[in-house]
């Protein structure tokens, strides 16, 4: 592939107003179960029955009796606790997956515009890539013992970013080529003013559904850091550090474990498949 | 005869002298009674035509017979549906085609086939070698394997058999070799073989000397002559080059070009093979007859930089690396005088989009240098300074991308004073509005998107954004090549006459001609990356009635 | 029809005639391995500056953020003195680069540096870290074999009802964090079905005493990596789908399953070696979570205790380790990719 080729042969255009509208309402029907979701993890702790440390029932007791979803280790009761634990949860996760894609926007965008900036970024991703971001986290979260939270969202910025700047590399890399990038540049405008105005505004679906992708993301790495304690610690009521707690206590009230399995899976699904359908389609497949 | 009528010419006598029976189609003149030579009618083809979703026409219905043992040439201008042709008797269409008439092919009809059947007809009775034979090939098998793949008799022996029938050679290890290790014409033959592996009976061919030179053309047009004689073969091939036709066709099918204007493909890679002036998938609507570049007998020389204007000297440009490093351009100079206008002319693949890129700032050279009015100018745009930036403005090429689809026109047209003059937010609005008057556009285009406006309109606005800062310079890059012919004329016309009021010097990058004949006082002609000629446009593009002999 | 008269012959110049005739075959090939050899070398070096960046990134990072080993170590009650004499008996007092170089020159020999609590980190990793290794490669096998299937039986029906199950499926399963998975498994296949043992027990020799017991946290670390890359093969399957030498194999009347496995799909791989092999981080990470929920003997119970200990070495070896695994996947990758880029010189 020539310079030439990219630069003559570009065939990139936003889908008209109605053809996005059409989308839309394609996508409504794996858009809404992740709005309930959130919206009813959000309002768990005004939802719940009992405060999340105080003993309610005996130690692993079954469902019913007063706690819906029985008693958990120390018999605190499960459902008030589940009810509480998505919140920090989803807020640090929205933080992290909003840090990610504002930086990885802007340097996905830079490193199109800018070669040489770009092939800096890539090596950047390309070490990024060697380290599972589980030992990364287990490295920030010793080198900062006081860390907390904070410890977790800085390790999964830094180590989410390289990865998701190529996305929007890969994606802005046709839209530099152009017609209106090339006049923008010819008329001098600026590398950020470029990204502001011509870049980003015509990449809404791949940063909206990089988001989602990020959340997803930072929802299993705080999720893994709570399991292997690291971040919130207990008496907090936080769905990973519940199913850790509670395992012990499996074959006596299942739902200890397993109800708050089942709200990290479905936060993350149902995010996931609203990410899915908001994504920009690959073209259709004709066959002959 | 209807121009939207295709014509076909009964076959001439068959008495052996089948190279000059080659038809001419205006009259069906010296049709005579044929001898009772068996034909076996291999496609029939009754009234078919091609629209898409939107109305436009890829083919207009169209009639044609195609006989065993025969070559039928399919012509027509660029756009007439030659492809869609070709491609509806394999069964395939574009997506959400609709069709007209029939397409008969060995008593199936191919539109209306089931899936099982249709696929047992493409692999067994009928073969295609399309316009680029070199992309269709598998880049990752080998000669032999891609040749085996279809055949009927797998051997050694056979796939060897088949090559040497193609007149490629067998000593040098080519069966082996992939096809990236190929020359263009290699490839093609192989693409040939590959068709002819499966022993068809119909053989569509989509411009089957495109891109090759005088030798190697006879002997394709020997090779399907050949094949016809010697195994039946009925051969359907679209082709503009008089010259094949000529030397090899029995029958010729003229299409009509639809009145509705096609969308053109998108364009192919662009071709290693340089094309033999023949824009690949450009709409081109002459206006005018066929016209020739009078050869150059001195070579060019450098010209002294000028001390007023756009010049450029000794360009250099150089793409890929290693064994792909190719040279864009080899040493082209161009001086683009003030006020002036100067044309860049060239097939595709020959660097004139390059150049102008270079001269724009979004392409630097390997080696050269460039001078605004006698002083260097830095290569790259965006270290050129402020007002140098404004003094040089680019038309892109593509109507589609030239503006931001998330940007109103209104928007498109008041960055560039926010960025270049101290105009008020007011003051901005008012000038927007005598931008949009100035090139012809109602001023309630000002909060209409891109996706509203036609492509005309687009490379209107597209004029308006670049004349925004007052320019000195303005180059365009195939600005009409998406256009229909009168919407071109009247974009450039509009172009014309605002440079000159303006005193802005204009650069156009352009296949046509005619649009570099009309428009421009400079013609700079490229080929292979050089300058092969320059000079007036009046002088060095002449006018002719009919297509240039080959030497 | 517009003609150019000078030039349009020499632009035809694709005669085999006039194309350079190949040397003879014997050098030719010869020439080509040597090519080709410099290449990978180049690779190989390409891939080893890389690691060796990202074990600098490490270590300073660790340097830079607040606590070191000494005072991480220390009880409550130690003195300043105390912990001064620490850091000096573990050598922290010595310049940040002198140590660097020492730890990364040490590296290639095997040696990983000492640990928080005086043992060498070789000794702690060289039991669990083949355990942890073998875990995650059984899942790497699974998920590569898995999501080559499904992505190519989506991509052989677009459109229809398999290709959007499975994408549906595909989304849902790589959502699912490894240890909620894990969770589930051992709730369905273990405590209330008793298929299979909840709890893996290592035999004399440091391995898991019966292979079933490898069998959830196989599935439980290639689920979720199938659905992504089963997502992956599928969108490069499509991209290929279009190719112009794949629309003229079905052109040429070829079956569905013979233009996708033959001419899709190769061109296809590069992509989808670089997507399982970005996968094999994933893998590594989520092998070590799974193993402190099934007991099983690898890495993972080894890098509680240090996360515990506030062992900065041994997580600083377990990630050189698990960053050389990684660089041979990639090298792996990188192989494929050569193999089938197509240009084919």
């Amino acid at each position: 592939m020539t310079t030439t080729a990219t630069s003559t042969d570009n065939g990139a255009a936003a889908p008209t107003r109605p053809g996005r509208r059409r989308a839309a309402r394609r996508a409504l029907p794996l858009l809404v179960p992740a709005a309930l979701f959130l919206a009813a993890a959000l309002a768990g702790p005004w939802l719940a029955p009992h405060t999340i440390d105080a003993p309610v029932t005996a130690t692993y007791a079954a469902a019913g009796d007063g706690a819906l979803l029985g008693g958990d280790q120390l018999g605190r009761d499960v459902w008030s606790r589940l009810l509480h634990g998505g919140g920090e949860l989803i807020g640090c996760a929205f933080l992290i997956g909003a840090a990610v894609t504002a930086t990885a926007a802007l340097l996905g965008c830079l490193a199109v515009l800018r070669p040489r900036a770009g092939r800096i970024l890539e090596r950047a991703a390309d070490v990024a890539i060697l380290l599972p971001s589980v030992l990364g986290i287990m490295l920030v979260a010793l080198a900062w013992p006081d860390g907390g939270r904070w410890a977790v969202i800085t390790a999964a910025v830094v180590l989410g970013t390289p990865f998701a700047v190529r996305v929007v590399a890969a994606a802005a890399a046709p839209l530099a080529a152009a017609g209106y990038v090339e006049a923008a540049l010819m008329r001098g405008e600026s590398s950020l003013s470029i990204t502001v105005r011509e870049l980003l505004p015509n990449l809404r679906g791949t940063v909206t559904a990089l988001f989602g992708l990020r959340f997803v993301e930072a929802v299993y790495i705080i999720s893994t850091a709570a399991f292997l304690q690291i971040g919130p610690q207990p008496p907090e009521a936080d769905w990973a550090l519940m199913i850790r707690e509670n395992a012990p206590g499996i074959l006596l009230n299942p739902w200890a474990v397993l109800a708050p399995s089942a709200a990290v899976a479905l936060l993350a699904i149902t995010v996931n498949l609203a990410t899915s359908a908001l994504a920009p389609r690959t073209q259709a497949v004709t066959s002959a | 005869m209807s121009p939207r009528t295709p014509t076909r010419t009964e076959p001439g006598p068959d008495d052996g002298a089948r190279h000059d029976t080659h038809a001419d189609t205006a009259d069906g003149a010296g049709c005579d009674a044929y001898d009772d030579v068996p034909h076996t009618v291999v496609a029939d083809i009754a009234g078919l035509g091609v629209r898409l979703p939107g109305g436009t026409h890829l083919l207009h219905p169209a009639h044609a017979t195609v006989h065993a043992g025969r070559i039928t040439a399919l012509t027509g201008a660029s756009g007439s549906g030659k492809t869609t042709l070709l491609k509806a008797l394999l069964g395939h269409l574009p997506p959400g085609a609709t069709t007209d008439g029939t397409a008969r092919v060995l008593g199936h009809d191919v539109l209306r086939l089931d899936r099982a059947t249709l696929n047992r007809l493409r692999r067994t009775e009928l073969a295609y070698v399309g316009q680029d034979p070199g992309s269709a090939l598998n880049p990752r098998m080998s000669v032999r394997r891609i040749v085996a793949e279809t055949a009927r008799d797998r051997t050694r022996q056979g796939v060897e058999a088949l090559l040497a029938e193609c007149r490629l050679p067998l000593g040098d290890g080519l069966p082996d070799r992939r096809p990236g290790a190929l020359s263009g014409g290699q490839q093609r033959r192989v693409a040939l073989a590959r068709a002819l592996a499966r022993n068809p009976r119909l053989l569509l061919l989509d411009e089957p000397t495109a891109g090759l030179d005088p030798a190697l053309r006879d002997e394709i047009a020997h090779l399907l002559r050949h094949l016809a004689d010697t195994r039946g073969l009925a051969v359907l091939m679209a082709c503009h080059d008089p010259e094949l036709v000529g030397a090899c066709a029995d029958d010729t099918i003229a299409l009509a070009t639809p009145g509705t204007p096609v969308q053109p493909p998108a364009d192919p890679k662009p071709a290693r093979i340089p094309t033999d002036g023949k824009p690949l998938g450009k709409r081109t609507a002459p206006r005018i007859g066929p016209i020739d570049v009078r050869p150059l007998v001195e070579p060019v020389a450098a010209v002294e930089p000028e001390h007023h204007g756009l010049a450029a000297h000794r360009i250099t440009v150089t793409f890929g690396t290693g064994r792909g490093r190719r040279l864009a351009l080899d040493g082209v100079d161009l001086t683009l005088p003030a006020g002036a206008t100067v044309s860049i002319v060239g097939p595709s693949g020959s660097g004139k989009t390059t150049l102008l890129r270079v001269l724009a700032g979004l392409a630097v050279p390997d080696s050269g240098t460039l001078t605004l009015d006698g002083a260097p100018l830095r290569p790259a745009v965006r270290r050129r300074g402020r007002d140098r930036q404004r003094r040089i403005q680019l038309i892109p090429q593509n109507p589609l991308a030239t503006l931001n689809p998330s940007r109103t026109v209104g928007a498109a047209l008041a960055r560039p004073l926010a960025l270049h003059t101290r105009l008020t937010r007011g003051a901005r609005t008012a000038r927007v509005v005598e931008l949009l008057e100035l090139v012809g556009l109602p001023t309630a285009f000002t909060d209409r998107y891109p996706a509203e406006l036609s492509g005309g309109q687009r490379q209107r606005v597209a004029i308006a954004r670049a004349l925004a800062v007052d320019p000195d310079y303005l180059l365009c890059d195939e600005i009409t090549s998406a256009l229909d012919p009168d919407t071109a004329t009247a974009v450039m016309d509009l172009l014309r006459t605002v440079c000159a009021e303006r005193g802005t010097a204009l650069a156009l990058v352009t296949h046509d001609h005619h649009l570099a004949a009309d428009y421009t006082q400079t013609v700079h002609v490229l080929t292979d990356g050089r300058l092969t000629a320059r000079g007036d446009t009046a002088t060095l593009l002449t006018h002719t009635t009919r297509v240039v002999e080959k030497p | 029809m517009a003609a150019l008269t000078p030039g349009a012959a020499a632009a035809g110049s694709t005669d085999p005639a006039t194309a350079s005739p190949p040397g003879p075959a014997r050098a030719h090939s010869a020439h080509r391995a040597g090519r080709a050899a410099l290449r990978a070398g180049a690779v190989l070096l390409r891939r080893t500056l890389v690691l060796a960046a990202l074990l600098a990134v490490v270590f300073t990072a660790v340097e830079i953020l607040p606590g070191d080993a000494a005072t991480a170590t220390a009880d409550r009650g130690d003195s300043a003195a105390a912990i001064a004499a620490r850091r000096e008996h573990l050598g922290l007092d010595r310049p940040l680069w002198e140590r660097f170089t020492d730890w990364m020159t040490a590296l290639p020999t095997g040696d990983l540096g000492t640990s928080a609590r005086g043992e060498k980190v070789a000794d702690l990793l060289r039991d669990p870290f083949p355990n942890t290794l073998a875990l995650a490669g059984a899942a790497f096998v699974l998920t590569v074999a898995a999501s080559l299937a499904l992505g190519c039986l989506a991509a052989a029906r677009p459109g229809r009802r398999t290709d959007r199950v499975i994408g549906h499926t595909a989304t849902t399963a790589f959502a699912i964090p490894d240890f909620v998975l894990a969770t589930g498994l051992v709730l369905v296949l273990s405590l209330w079905t008793g298929w299979l043992p909840a709890v893996t027990v290592a035999d004399a020799s440091g391995k898991p005493a019966e292979w079933t017991m490898m069998i959830m946290p196989v599935l439980a670390l290639a689920i979720p990596q199938t659905g992504w890359n089963t997502r992956i093969v599928r969108a490069a399957l499509t991209d290929q789908a279009d190719a112009p030498h794949v629309e003229a194999a079905r052109l040429d009347g070829l079956s569905t399953t013979r233009v996708l496995l033959r001419h899709a799909l190769p061109g296809a791989l590069p992509v989808i070696a670089t997507g399982i092999a970005t996968s094999t981080g994933m893998l590594l990470g989520g092998a070590v979570v799974v193993e402190t929920l099934f007991n099983h003997p690898g890495m993972g119970t080894v890098l509680a205790g240090a996360v515990a200990g506030r062992d900065t070495t041994l997580i600083a070896g377990s990630v050189a380790l698990a960053g050389a695994a990684i660089t041979l996947v990639l090298l792996a990758a990188d192989l494929v990719r050569a193999k089938t880029a197509g240009a084919g010189r």
